[in-house]
């Protein structure tokens, strides 16, 4: 069950270091804004990953969780990316 | 029995990680913005659901079956896919009004829509 954590969370690191170096070479704010959604979901998986290792009993309230709250970030940047407008 | 478990949770929980893998390595081959916010929906549709089901199956493995978890986990399912779809159309929009550039080396560029 650890190596099953473990590579997952490995993974998981990877796609977003993969991210911040696209960050990091970006040259447009949708791009950015990408990324941040991308870094979202790879710190979610994480939190599954090793909540499950761990044994917590409130994962799948988190999971539901940030399935409902996540699109405010995301209409946020969408807002932040038009200078407010619609 | 166990040991079967055991490959169904591995499969998704690394199948799920290496779709968001892939959907990290397309953002970095794909050259303008509203590529990158469209190659993020494997992440979103496919990677976080498979390893929600994966932790869901290793919590019936080990704590027994229950109504109201089967309920979180297809309303976690639901949400993932139903927001990643609604976000990524209002970051798009929000990405091709603020005037980010689109990739000058398509063969067909992209029409003006009128939705946006």
């Amino acid at each position: 069950m650890s190596l099953i954590v473990w590579t997952t969370v490995g993974i998981l690191l990877l796609a977003a270091v993969l991210g911040l170096v696209r960050v990091m070479t970006a040259r447009d704010d949708a791009s950015v804004a990408a990324v941040s959604d991308l870094v979202y979901f790879c710190a979610v998986g994480i939190f599954l990953m090793i909540g499950m290792a761990s044994g917590s009993v409130v994962l799948l309230d988190v999971a539901s969780l940030s399935a409902l709250v996540g699109i405010l970030a995301t209409v946020s940047l969408a807002r932040i990316l038009t200078r407010g407008q619609r | 029995m166990n040991v079967v478990l055991l490959v169904v949770v591995g499969v998704l929980c690394i199948g799920g990680a290496l779709f968001v893998l892939t959907s990290a390595l397309a953002m970095l081959r794909a050259r303008d913005g509203l590529s990158r916010i469209n190659v993020l929906s494997g992440a979103t549709g496919m990677g976080i659901p498979w390893m929600v089901t994966g932790v869901y199956v290793h919590h019936v493995w080990t704590h027994g079956f229950d109504v109201v978890d089967l309920i979180k986990l297809l309303v976690a399912i639901a949400g993932f896919i139903i927001m990643s779809s609604v976000a990524s159309n209002a970051l798009g929009r929000a990405a091709y009004r603020s005037g980010a550039p689109l990739d000058p080396a398509r063969s067909t560029p992209t029409e003006p829509n009128d939705l946006a």
